[in-house]
């Protein structure tokens, strides 16, 4: 199933991935375009849900108003001598793949942490099914994978988790998720005695033992060899084929790229964009050419306009960022051509997400007064 | 319950599986009872070593390990993981108490106690056990893993060393103040049952229960 696609579970319609790619909270324009053509008659399997509004279902109204699975509404998590975190707002709805993102002390585990229940928040309100996420019905169906811990180093895979199912109502069966995870479940060796990969893998199928509604992921692919990380990738995609909401940090931006529906990007605490993928590497285009170095990049800023940024990175290598358009192409060259140079390996493309984390970082690097508006 | 129940059962099987704590909570003190043939400091040891030593390591070791940070998340409440870690430690205690007796009985030094003796014994384990569990966590939940193996072996030794050594041969202030060791209140309540041991031990938990539900925490 492709990750636009939409799905049908017992809790009700899901919304779709693509159409759900807006900044919380409340719906936003695409979302209402996206409910218009979604909700015609016949039509009752592709829908978007915003938060407390009627649609129609088939041939009858309801008053839908899908919860997300894991709600965090203007989360703030101060120590003794610094904020963590600083009013950051999201959302993870049934079946959708959320990545937070951020460099080292963005905030990623402070918030992972208030979300799983491991740390107490300073304010702010953090809701899983609708209730608290430390609440026993809300533990149930929660998986939990942690970057660092997670198993017990004495133990066995198969004991280990057999333990664990046994803290559950209902489970999957532990022989069978170690397969699916690559660990031969007759194996004798300890976990403390398993390579990281390996015990990446175990601890990933702990997570998945409760069959779980919410998923945690910290780092899910670190230390896994490229084949395993295939398989890894696959079993969590097909865990929100089946409608789970998982929430995902990594620095493998390659995993964002394989699995996140939207990115949350955190910087000194606080949210600066979320949005899709697409919608966020898309927004900003760039137009890349080599020349002669240090040409006077003003007057071609200055004849750009405001609405772009003119850059020279590294001796004679020109970034223009922005939106680009076949006029600021134009426009670029005749400003080469006015220069008498000739610009080479000139070629547009969007930003990557690591540009974009990059770029976040910078923009916000001297904000640190007012929390900014997500984009 | 089923919960508590299922921890329980999962501490069994990794203390059985340890041959360290094996050593500590069964070998040591029926090695004791072989050399000092009596069973009063040997009971006391029994208490402080399951309840205290094997305690403290253990839950330092697994706190370390991020495995109680883990199960932090799982649906096992903070009160079930105690509950099954207590009552898998007080199981190893009863088992070790009725091996040392059984020995005490085969070398012919089981003290000659009537029904009432053996429950104010009884009595007096429960609450030694409570203390020790709580200073165990206490110790286990806020030091280093290094430290509370330090800490709880050194522990260990000087509270085994006072127990063994009755305060009566030291002089009056000394043996008074001896007397609020939770090993030596122990092994005197059972030779002289009085209410000072019991006033002692019940102090001495509610100490380390306090502190304990303060300062503990899942992960370093």
């Amino acid at each position: 199933m492709s990750k636009a696609s939409t799905r049908r579970t017992p809790a009700g319609v899901m919304p779709s991935r693509s159409a759900n790619s807006v900044a919380v909270p409340g719906p936003t324009e695409s979302n209402e375009r996206a409910n218009r053509s979604a909700a015609s008659p016949g039509n009752f399997t592709t829908l978007v849900l915003p938060k407390s509004r009627h649609v129609q279902i088939g041939s009858g109204l309801y008053s839908a108003a899908v919860a997300a699975t894991l709600e965090v509404s203007q989360l703030c998590v101060r120590y003794t001598d610094i904020t963590a975190v600083s009013g950051v707002s999201f959302r993870v709805n049934p079946g959708e793949i959320v990545a937070l993102l951020g460099a080292n002390g963005a905030g990623k585990t402070s918030t992972l942490e208030s979300c799983i229940g491991l740390r107490r928040p300073t304010s702010g309100h953090i809701a899983a099914f609708g209730s608290d996420p430390t609440s026993i019905s809300a533990r149930v169906r929660t998986g939990v994978m942690l970057q660092t811990g997670g198993l017990y180093p004495s133990a066995r895979p198969l004991a280990w988790l057999e333990y664990l199912a046994r803290l559950y109502p209902t489970s999957a069966t532990p022989r069978d998720l170690l397969e699916a995870v690559g660990i031969d479940p007759t194996r004798r060796t300890t976990n403390r005695r398993l390579s990281g990969g390996e015990q990446q893998r175990v601890k990933l199928a702990a997570a998945l033992l409760p069959r779980p509604d919410l998923l945690y992921l910290d780092e899910p692919t670190a230390g896994v060899d490229l084949v395993a990380r295939r398989s890894l990738v696959d079993l969590v995609r097909a865990q929100a084929q089946r409608g789970a909401a998982i929430l995902l940090t990594t620095h493998l931006l390659t995993d964002v790229d394989d699995l996140a529906d939207r990115v949350v990007v955190l910087d000194s605490g606080r949210v600066r964009a979320q949005g899709t993928l697409d919608a966020l590497t898309g927004a900003t285009q760039a137009l890349r050419f080599t020349a002669t170095p240090g040409l006077a990049i003003a007057s071609l800023q200055a004849d750009l306009g405001s609405g772009l940024r003119v850059s020279e990175s590294g001796a004679g290598n020109y970034l223009i960022e922005g939106h680009v358009t076949p006029d600021v192409l134009a426009t670029a060259t005749a400003w080469c051509a006015r220069m008498g140079v000739m610009p080479q390996g000139l070629t547009s493309s969007r930003h990557s997400l690591e540009e974009l984390l990059s770029t976040t970082a910078a923009e916000h690097s001297s904000d640190n007064d007012s929390p900014e508006e997500s984009t | 319950m089923t919960r508590s129940l299922a921890h329980m059962r999962w501490e069994l099987s990794i203390l059985l599986h340890n041959g360290e704590q094996l050593l500590l909570t069964l070998i040591i003190p029926l090695g004791l009872l072989v050399l000092v043939r009596s069973l009063v400091p040997v009971i006391a040891t029994s208490v402080l070593a399951a309840m205290f030593t094997s305690l403290a390591i253990g839950t330092g070791f697994e706190r370390r390990s991020g495995s109680l940070r883990f199960l932090g998340t799982t649906p096992l409440r903070r009160v079930e993981l105690l509950a099954g870690k207590l009552l898998a430690s007080l199981i190893i205690l009863v088992f070790s108490l009725c091996l040392a007796v059984a020995l005490a009985a085969i070398l012919r030094c089981l003290p000659e106690w009537n029904a009432g003796a053996w429950l104010i014994a009884a009595v007096l384990v429960v609450l030694g056990s409570v203390a020790g569990a709580a200073w165990a966590l206490f110790l286990a939940g806020s030091v280093r893993a290094e430290g509370v193996l330090a800490v709880a072996n050194g522990v260990f030794i000087a509270l085994v060393v006072t127990a063994l050594a009755l305060p009566g041969s030291l002089p009056s202030p000394w043996a008074s103040l001896v007397m609020i060791v939770p090993s030596v209140a122990l092994a005197n309540g059972l030779v002289n049952p009085s209410l000072v041991p019991i006033v002692v031990l019940i102090a001495w938990a509610i100490a380390g229960v306090i502190l304990a539900s303060r300062r503990f925490t899942w992960d370093e």
